[in-house]
């Protein structure tokens, strides 16, 4: 029973670890999921599954399988409550003039957005590297 | 994308907070034949109002095609709200798409939709 128990705790902990690794993984790859709510379900059933591992069978693996998954768990919990942006203050607004934008090229040397008047133009804003 | 932005003869420039080799390498990386602009201070995405500090910055190595985290989150990252404008030929902001969530970027179907509805009807008036 306590072999169990402590196994469960293990499991429990690997699984919290499994899913960061996706998760993390499915923002480096560009295959981001709209739904967070399978990664939330699978990470608090493994934080579950340690605690009660832990609490059923004390001891320094159970306790260090738990520590770990309610550790990182509610790590990766509070970042996916949190991917959802501020409204933000956009200072451009539909119908009104592009206000000044000014950056670098990637030589190092400054541009300036209005060196393109009289062209239509996209500009993109994108968090760049992780 | 790109066929459709010849087509409707719209110049496209992306920015970032990467510095300006780490764009050109990304550029060269990607194939990607519009500029990428750097603004490392994150200078003009403050000004812009588009500046995200919220989401953590995770250390991460690389086993085959997988991406391990490495260790907790050191720092915020400061970013861009990944944010895409379209523009007339005077400049005036005729199209606005702003993501909701830092994790993703913007959706190419949208930006074809927005294309046609801003430009479309421009095309055929002037011709």
């Amino acid at each position: 029973m306590m072999l169990a128990m402590t196994l469960a705790a293990l499991l429990g902990a690997g699984l919290v670890l499994a899913v960061t690794t996706a998760y993390l993984n499915s923002i480096a790859t560009e295959r981001i999921p709209e739904s967070v709510a399978p990664f939330q379900a699978t990470l608090i059933a493994g934080m579950a599954l340690s605690i009660g591992g832990a609490a059923m069978a004390p001891g320094v693996a159970s306790l260090i399988a738990a520590a770990t998954g309610v550790s990182t768990g509610g790590l990766m919990l509070y970042l996916m409550r949190i991917r959802k942006l501020p409204d933000g203050a956009l200072i451009a607004t539909v119908g009104a003039p592009m206000p000044p934008v000014v950056a670098l090229d990637e030589r190092g040397e400054g541009f300036d957005l209005a060196s393109l008047l009289g062209r239509r133009v996209m500009v993109k804003f994108f968090r760049g590297s992780w | 994308m790109k066929p459709l932005l010849t087509q409707y003869g719209v110049t496209v420039i992306a920015v970032s907070k990467d510095a300006p080799e780490l764009v050109r390498a990304h550029r060269e990386r990607d194939g990607l034949t519009f500029p990428l602009l750097s603004d490392p201070e994150l200078a003009l995405i403050t000004r812009m109002g588009l500046l995200h500090e919220a989401g953590l910055e995770f250390k991460t190595f690389l086993v085959g095609p997988t991406r391990f985290p490495l260790g907790w989150p050191t720092r915020y990252k400061r970013m861009a709200i990944p944010t895409t404008l379209i523009l007339d030929e005077q400049h005036t902001v005729r199209w606005i798409d702003q993501a909701d969530d830092y994790r993703l970027r913007g959706d190419v179907a949208r930006i074809e939709g927005a294309l046609a509805e801003v430009f479309g009807e421009l095309k055929e008036s002037s011709g």
